[in-house]
C-alpha cells in the first residue's frame, strides 16, 4: 500500500498547512504603531476626499514637526462606526480603540457614558493656551452632555430645503423664495406635481421622503419657541427616561400638518433613493443636510438651478428653528498617546480656522470657528457661491437650545417613525393613533435600554 | 419540427438576454459619469470608456488585498469546513460508539440557533481570543458546518453496505475507505458542497465587518460596499470594483466550461 501512505501523508500534510495558515495572522504590520495616531471616520466621496486632504496637510505640517503621524481609516458610514465602536466598547479591549473617532448622534449614547473617553474640558484644563472661545457656541453646547463638553464639533451641518429652480419657474413659483412653512409646501407640492405626458404616473412629484428622526428633531424641537421629544433635554442634560412629544402635543400638531403636505397629492413617500430621484429631476424638492450641498452641486452638474432655503416651519409659533446637526470628534483612552497629546495636537489643527474653511469650502458643512468668518477668503467664497450661506443663516435664526436627540436604539426608532407616519398617511390612520403608538414603541425602547445597563 | 427550432431558439435568446443584463449593465456602468446615473430614462450605453472610474475605484481601496483577503478566507475555510464536516459524517455513518446518536443529533440541532442572534456573544468571544482583524478570525464561525455534516452523512448512507464489508476483509484501513471509495463515489455532492460552502463564505458581509477594523483585512463584500455611502451619487467606482472582481471568475468560467459540465454530468453517474 505504499501508494496509500503517500496519498495519506500527503492529504495529511495539505490538512496541516490549511490550519497552519490559519495562524498567517495578518495582524502583524497594523494597529496601533508607536506615535501613530489612529483615527476612525465616516468621511467619504467629497467629505472623505476634503478629510484625506486635511490628515495629509497635517502628517506633512504640524506632524513633521512633532513626530506624529495621524492614520485615517473610513469605517463605513455615521451608523457602521457607532456600531463598531459600540462592539469594541463593550470588549473593554482598550487596544482594539483608535485614538480618535468620528461620530454622529447614534454614538452618542454609548460613549458619553464610557469610562475611555477622554472629554475636551479635560485637555482644555491642561492646555492652557487653547481657548473654546474659539468655537461657536451652538455646535459646542450640542456636544455638550451634563455641563461637560465631550468632544469637538468638527462637522456642524443643518438642515435644509433643496429645491429645484427651474421647476419653481415652470409652475410660476419665485424662485428665489422656498416654501417658508409646511402650509406653503403644501400649497407648493400640490403646484410641481407633474403627471406624463399619457396621463398614467408621475413624471415629476413636489416633495420626496417621510420626515423621521433627523427632521422631527427640528420640526419638532422648533415648536412653542423650544420643545424637546424627549425629557432632560433630548437626552443632553442626563440619560432620556421618556418621550415628552405626546403629552405637550407637539407631534400631534406636526403631524396634522404633515397631513396637509401629504393631501396635496404631490408628495412620494420615498424612504430611500431620496437624494437620485431630486438630482435625475423626479422631484422638485427635499430636506437634506447642508454636508450634502457640496455632493448635490456637483451630481447635478448644471442640469439645473439648485435652490436652498431654510426647513419650513411648522406653524407660526413653530420660531425655534433647527437644530445643530451633523458630527463630533472624541479622543479615547487606548492606552497608547499618553495624555492624548498628540491626538489634541491633530484635533486643534482640524478645529482650526484654515482646516475649518477649507472644509466647508469642500462640503457645506459650516465653520464652526468664528475666526473662519473674518477671513477673506471665506468672504468671496460665499460671494461667490451664495448657496453655502444659508445653512449659517439658519444657524443665526434658530435657538441654540434646539437640541439633536440621543436615545438608544436609533437606529430602530428612525425606522418606527418613517414607517408609523407613512402608515398614517396611507392608511389615513387618525393622529391620535399614530403619536400613542409612537411614543409606546419608543419609551419601551427607553425603558429596555434602562432595565439592561441598570440605569 | 423546424418552426420549434425557432421558436425556442428565440426564447432561449430572450432568456439569455435578460439573464447577462445585470452583468452587462455593470460592465457599462463602470464607464458612466456620475450624471448618467441619475439620468431618467435611464442610460444603457457607456459614451467613452475613459478608466477614471477605474483609477478611482484602485485609488480609494485595497481592492487587489480584498480580493486576496476573499479568496484566503473562502478557499482555506472552504477546505477545513469540508474537511471537519466529511470527517465528523464518515464517524457517524460508519462507526458505532456510545453517545453517536446524541452528538450527531446535538450537532444537528445548533442548525436551529438563528446565526444573527450569535453575532454579539460570537464577536465578544473572538475580540477577546485576541482574534479581530485575523484570518482566523474572519474564519471562525464558518468552521462547522451541521448542514454538510448531515448531507454527507446522508450520502454516505446511501452507499451500499457491501463496500464496507469487502473493505474490511481486505484489511483496508478506515482512512484509505473513506478517501478511495467513499468520497471517489460521493464526488457530486462532495463538489456541490465545496462550491456551496466557498460561495457562502465569499458572500458574507456581516460578520467581516464587525471582525475586520483594519482596511487591509477587508474582504471583498466589505470593501467594494464602502465604496459607496449614504448620499452617493457616483456608483461608477462601486461597479468598476465589481467588474474587477467579476472578471478572474468569468474567465475561468468561460476557458473551463467544457470541464466543469462535463464533471456534473459524469459524476451523477454511479459506478
Amino acid at each position: 500500500m505504499k501508494l496509500g501512505e503517500h496519498k495519506f501523508r500527503f492529504l495529511v500534510l495539505i490538512f496541516l498547512l490549511s490550519a497552519l495558515s490559519l495562524f498567517a495572522g495578518g495582524r502583524g504590520e497594523d494597529q496601533n504603531r508607536g506615535n501613530e495616531v489612529v483615527f476612525w471616520h465616516y468621511s467619504s466621496g467629497l467629505q472623505g476626499e476634503a478629510m484625506s486632504h486635511l490628515v495629509d496637510q497635517f502628517n506633512a505640517t504640524i506632524g513633521q514637526e512633532k513626530g506624529i503621524v495621524v492614520r485615517p481609516i473610513y469605517q463605513g458610514k455615521a451608523s457602521d462606526v457607532s456600531t463598531k465602536l459600540r462592539a469594541t466598547l463593550q470588549t473593554n479591549r482598550k487596544g482594539d480603540l483608535p485614538n480618535l473617532v468620528q461620530l454622529d448622534s447614534t454614538g452618542m449614547v454609548d460613549i458619553r457614558n464610557s469610562p475611555l473617553l477622554v472629554t475636551i474640558d479635560e485637555m482644555v484644563s491642561r492646555d492652557t493656551a487653547y481657548s473654546l472661545d474659539e468655537l461657536l457656541s451652538g455646535p459646542l453646547l450640542s456636544v455638550t452632555y451634563k455641563g461637560v463638553l465631550l468632544g469637538m464639533p468638527f462637522n456642524a451641518s443643518t438642515i435644509l430645503l433643496y429645491y429645484n429652480k427651474d421647476a419653481f419657474r415652470e409652475v410660476g413659483l419665485d424662485p428665489q423664495r422656498g416654501p417658508q412653512d409646511l402650509e406653503e409646501l403644501a400649497d407648493y407640492s400640490g403646484r410641481l406635481l407633474k403627471m406624463r405626458g399619457d396621463g398614467k404616473g408621475v413624471e415629476r412629484y413636489g416633495f420626496a421622503g417621510i420626515p423621521t428622526t433627523y427632521e422631527l428633531v427640528s420640526w419638532i424641537g422648533q415648536q412653542n419657541g423650544l420643545s424637546y421629544l424627549t425629557d432632560q433635554g433630548n437626552g443632553h442634560d442626563g440619560e432620556a427616561t421618556r418621550v415628552l412629544f405626546d403629552s405637550d402635543g407637539t407631534m400631534a400638531t406636526f403631524l396634522d400638518a404633515w397631513r396637509k403636505v401629504y393631501e396635496s397629492g404631490g408628495v412620494a413617500n420615498l424612504t430611500s433613493d431620496v437624494t437620485q430621484q431630486f438630482v435625475a429631476g423626479r422631484s422638485a424638492m427635499m430636506v437634506a443636510s447642508t454636508s450634502t450641498l457640496a455632493t448635490l452641486i456637483e451630481a447635478i452638474g448644471g442640469r439645473f438651478e439648485l435652490g436652498v432655503g431654510f426647513l419650513p416651519r411648522v406653524n407660526a409659533e413653530a420660531t425655534g428653528g433647527v437644530n445643530v446637526g451633523g458630527g463630533a470628534i472624541f479622543l479615547l483612552d487606548n492606552g497608547t498617546d499618553g495624555g492624548k497629546s498628540d491626538s489634541w495636537e491633530f484635533l486643534k489643527f482640524l478645529m482650526g480656522k484654515e482646516a475649518q474653511l477649507y472644509w466647508h469650502e469642500k462640503t457645506g458643512y459650516f465653520p464652526t470657528n468664528h475666526a473662519t468668518y473674518e477671513m477673506e477668503e471665506f468672504k468671496s467664497h460665499i460671494a461667490q457661491n451664495p448657496l453655502f450661506q444659508v445653512a449659517i443663516d439658519q444657524l443665526w435664526a434658530s435657538d441654540p437650545r434646539v437640541q439633536s436627540v440621543w436615545w438608544p436604539n436609533s437606529y430602530q426608532a428612525y425606522h418606527e417613525i418613517q414607517n408609523g407616519i407613512r402608515e398614517m398617511l396611507e392608511q389615513d390612520l387618525s393622529t391620535a393613533e399614530t403619536v400613542e403608538k409612537l411614543a409606546t414603541t419608543i419609551n419601551r425602547f427607553i425603558g429596555d435600554y434602562h432595565k439592561m445597563n441598570s440605569l | 419540427m423546424r418552426r420549434d427550432e425557432v421558436v425556442k431558439a428565440i426564447v432561449a435568446t430572450l432568456l439569455g438576454l435578460i439573464l447577462v443584463f445585470p452583468i452587462y449593465y455593470t460592465f457599462a456602468a463602470s464607464f458612466f459619469e456620475v450624471h448618467q446615473f441619475s439620468a431618467s430614462p435611464p442610460h444603457l450605453f457607456p459614451t467613452n470608456f475613459s478608466l477614471h472610474n477605474y483609477a478611482r475605484a484602485l485609488r480609494e481601496s485595497l481592492l487587489a488585498r480584498f480580493m486576496f483577503n476573499s479568496l484566503f478566507v473562502s478557499i482555506v475555510g472552504s477546505i477545513i469546513r469540508m474537511a471537519v464536516a466529511i470527517l465528523a459524517a464518515f464517524a457517524t455513518a460508519y462507526f458505532n460508539f456510545r453517545g453517536r446518536n446524541f452528538l450527531f443529533f446535538f450537532v444537528l440541532g445548533t442548525m436551529m440557533l438563528p446565526t444573527d442572534a450569535l453575532i454579539i456573544e460570537n464577536y465578544l468571544m473572538v475580540s477577546r481570543l485576541g482574534l479581530l482583524d485575523t484570518y482566523l478570525g474572519i474564519m471562525a464561525t464558518y468552521l462547522l458546518a451541521p448542514v454538510q455534516m448531515f448531507m454527507l452523512r446522508q450520502a454516505f448512507k446511501t452507499l451500499p453496505n457491501t463496500f464496507r464489508e469487502v473493505a474490511m476483509i481486505d484489511g483496508c484501513s478506515d482512512l484509505d475507505f473513506l478517501t478511495k471509495i467513499v468520497l471517489p463515489m460521493t464526488r457530486p455532492i462532495v463538489l456541490t458542497l465545496s462550491l456551496h460552502s466557498f460561495v457562502t463564505i465569499w458572500n458574507t458581509y456581516l460578520w467581516p465587518l464587525l471582525v475586520t477594523n483594519n482596511p487591509k483585512m477587508r474582504t471583498v463584500q466589505v470593501g467594494i460596499t464602502m465604496l459607496g455611502y449614504a448620499e452617493n451619487l457616483d456608483y461608477g467606482p462601486i461597479f468598476a470594483a465589481i467588474s474587477l472582481v467579476l472578471l478572474p471568475s468569468l474567465i475561468l468560467f468561460l476557458l473551463l466550461r467544457k470541464y466543469i459540465v462535463e464533471g456534473i454530468a459524469s459524476g451523477s453517474m454511479v459506478g
